[in-house]
């Protein structure tokens, strides 16, 4: 018996296939150890440990060295992955048995770093943002094309089952042409966070320094949005006009920022996003078109109406898809990586896309300095790396 | 106590129930209410496909299962229904005076089809199992319906011709309200499903000329081919050339009541201008100008109208007129193949219904083909 209305008992059966697809397309790509992309760890950090762990749990790609200019760090990596600890970056790129190198750093280190390891021939696996500023991601992708290696940026809540569902939604029309996008984002980073990052394992005042981080809440957490928006609806920013100030944390860089946003098919976009949001922190993406809407909540939890059916899905109601599969999409995204590299296929998340992002955040970023609205430039460079 | 009381009092009731039982409560009734309405009602329960409006501007199709015939009611798997995209239209947009969408209540359009009865309730005399019929029907595969509003359909009379039958209805009713006698000018504005019939049957009542009138010329072959319009004007057309003393019969056949002035200054001194079919909305005419002085006389013709059982002299029912129209078709003077423009698997109602949301002007005729879903 198929009722009109979806049962969640249908549902829930229909994510565990989906849980069950997923994982099984991960595991069934698995290489050869010989093939696996042997990757050196660079920056220990809360995210460089996370990285770490996601690398060593992809089945493409393994931990090959440990790279970190902190002893304590540097000890604690390399006894956790049985493998060596370099103290120095250059010894780390001299080293045959490192194919690629993943930078978690601060923004400022990503350019210089990942132009030295382009030059001594390693594929490139960046923390986001890709560069500090656009001059910083222009030097990247030119030096990874320069050096012809690949270049990749961690924008892996792409991989997230709550971002793949949402574009499989788009692509089969249950929005219609998207009218809008909005981006809303805030939470609260206290001066613990600024003075030390999530857990002060590595401390360091970075994060609240313009120069350093290149930016305060767009580009640090909202850069993700920006891209996995690119991803799912396909479309691209095509101008820009922000304004944004910091109000209330002890720092240089933006803890408010509102950004009004044109597509390139017309839809317009909005961005409100806050680290200084005292309250329950909210992270959620509505898009909308003519025939539905759509509000994902970023820790995975989907809301849709549509007037149009998707399998079970009847249209004209709001289905909620919340019991979706929990997975490491960083190690995903490490291991398609490594998988594109082992295959000699074009991988997934690239300089471009890298790229596009450091863009639209420069073209925000200037458009309150310049007071009017920015149109984004042009990716020059046809390759991607 | 009022009824926001008990709303509250329900509300708070509620809460005492964590979401996952109150889940389950929902499931369990949705579980027993059929079988439980099917045991107290003594009715059957059948597999239906069916079209249905879930809100407003939203169409979808799907499979439910719903309590058969009643002691008084004909099961018909239905084999074709035709869609009215006027009044279907006015429906799923929810336009005011024809229908409102309610949360949580879908509508079932569709108002006219044809098909074979499967079963019939035990106080049901003139139809039996195996009859081919023709009468009030839904966008359904298997659809109960009372005998007084189902016609046989006799071998001679296919049932994708018989499908129009409630349309022919409402159009017939219409023009016997017009009296057109022979050689009276007859102008029809609007050449969807209505307007395409009101043609045939104004010229079958001695209208001479018949000329049809739309916006466009889209729908002009279907306007002239034989036994329908003698001429086509866009309404351009018609301003350029302009009417000289007017019509004796003007029918709006548009569905839109802002048509009713234009209507009314085509009609001659006299004349008589017929309202057929829904006409939606408001028409504001001016009482000051000639045309709407010299006896023009406005008659509404909806198919709400017209008794049910009633039959004396010179008044037609609905049975009456539904025969007539099996007759016509038997007979072979009425011809509706030009009037079929799309044939489509009522799945794709959801496409089908978009289409008609945004008021494709190309439509006249839908059919939806339900064999695929006969058991």
């Amino acid at each position: 018996m198929e009722q009109a209305a979806t049962s969640p008992f249908q549902l829930s059966r229909r994510w565990f296939k989906w849980k069950i697809d997923f994982d099984a397309g991960m595991l069934a790509d698995s290489l050869s150890p010989e093939k696996r992309l042997r990757v050196g760890i660079v920056g220990g950090g809360d995210i460089g440990l996370r990285n770490a762990n996601s690398v060593h749990a992809a089945p493409a790609a393994v931990v090959a060295a440990v790279c970190d200019k902190n002893p304590g760090v540097l000890r604690e990596l390399a006894k956790r992955f049985k493998v060596p600890g370099v103290p120095e970056y250059e010894d780390l790129l001299k080293r045959s048995d490192v194919d690629a190198v993943i930078l978690s750093l601060p923004h400022k280190l990503h350019a210089p770093l990942a132009v030295q390891a382009a030059q001594a021939g390693k594929h490139v696996l960046l923390e986001k943002p890709m560069g500090v500023d656009l001059p910083a991601a222009t030097e990247i992708v030119e030096a990874c094309q320069k050096a012809g290696v690949r270049l990749t940026v961690n924008f892996s809540f792409r991989y997230r089952p709550a971002i793949e569902l949402a574009r499989q939604l788009i692509q089969d029309e249950l929005l219609g042409d998207i009218c809008g996008i909005q981006i809303n984002m805030l939470m609260f980073k206290g001066a613990s966070y600024w003075a030390g990052g999530f857990t002060a394992r590595a401390s360091g005042d970075w994060r609240a320094s313009k120069e350093q981080a290149g930016g305060g809440i767009l580009i640090l957490q909202v850069c993700h949005a920006i891209d996995f928006l690119r991803y799912i609806t396909g479309l691209e920013v095509k101008r820009v006009y922000s304004e944004y100030g910091t109000f209330g944390s002890p720092v240089e860089v933006e803890d408010a920022i509102g950004v009004c946003l044109l597509y390139d098919n017309g839809a317009i976009g909005s961005i409100t996003a806050s680290s200084h949001w005292r309250a329950e922190r909210l992270d959620e993406v509505r898009i909308w078109g003519t025939h539905g809407a759509l509000r994902i909540e970023t820790n995975d939890r989907l809301e849709l109406w549509s007037a149009r059916r998707w399998g079970q899905l009847s249209p004209g109601k709001e289905h909620h898809l919340d019991n979706l599969p929990d997975i490491d999409y960083t190690a995903k995204w490490i291991h398609c990586f490594g998988l594109a590299i082992a295959n000699d296929q074009p991988h997934d998340i690239t300089g471009k896309d890298g790229w596009i992002n450091n863009a639209v955040i420069e073209a925000a970023y200037n458009s309150r300095d310049s007071g009017r609205a920015e149109d984004m430039p042009a990716y020059r460079w046809e390759d991607a790396t | 106590m009022r009824h926001e009381q008990v709303k509250e009092r329900l509300k708070q009731f509620k809460e005492y129930f964590p979401p996952r039982l109150q889940e389950l409560g929902v499931q369990t009734w949705h579980a027993i209410e059929l079988p439980l309405g099917a045991m107290l009602e003594r009715r059957s329960i059948v597999e239906v496909h069916r079209v249905l409006y879930p809100a407003a501007e939203v169409a979808d199709f799907a499979q439910e299962r719903i309590l058969g015939p009643t002691a008084d009611q004909v099961l018909v798997e239905v084999t074709y229904s035709v869609m009215s995209p006027g009044t279907e239209r006015a429906q799923l947009l929810g336009l005011p005076g024809v229908y409102k969408h309610v949360r949580g209540a879908a509508f079932y359009p569709g108002y006219s089809g044809a098909g074979t009865v499967i079963d019939v309730g035990r106080r049901v005399t003139t139809f039996k199992v195996g009859d081919r019929v023709a009468g009030r029907i839904k966008h359904s595969s298997r659809y109960a319906v009372l005998p007084d509003f189902l016609f046989h359909v006799p071998d001679s009379v296919s049932l994708e011709h018989a499908a129009f039958i409630e349309l022919g209805i409402i159009v017939l009713q219409g023009i016997r309200k017009a009296r057109i006698k022979p050689g009276e000018s007859v102008l029809v504005l609007g050449q969807g499903l209505i307007g395409q019939m009101a043609d045939r049957l104004a010229r079958m009542s001695g209208g001479a000329p018949v000329v049809a009138v739309a916006r466009s010329k889209a729908k002009a072959p279907e306007a002239t081919t034989a036994g329908a319009a003698d001429r086509f004007l866009t309404v351009e057309e018609l301003e350029r050339a302009g009417v000289g003393d007017g019509y004796d019969v003007v029918i709006e056949a548009t569905g839109s009541a802002h048509i009713l002035p234009f209507a009314f200054s085509l009609a001659r001194a006299g004349g008589r201008v017929i309202g057929l079919g829904t006409p939606k909305g408001r028409g504001e005419v001016n009482l000051g100008q000639a045309d709407a002085r010299s006896g023009v006389t406005f008659i509404g013709a909806h198919i709400s109208g017209m008794p049910l059982h009633e039959q004396s002299d010179g008044l037609w029912t609905y049975q009456g007129e539904g025969e007539l129209f099996i007759d016509l078709l038997a007979r072979g003077a009425l011809s509706l193949d030009a009037l079929i423009t799309q044939r489509r698997d009522p799945a794709e109602a959801g496409k089908v219904y978009e289409a008609l949301r945004t008021g494709d002007s190309r439509v006249i005729g839908i059919m939806f083909d339900w064999r695929s879903y006969a058991k």
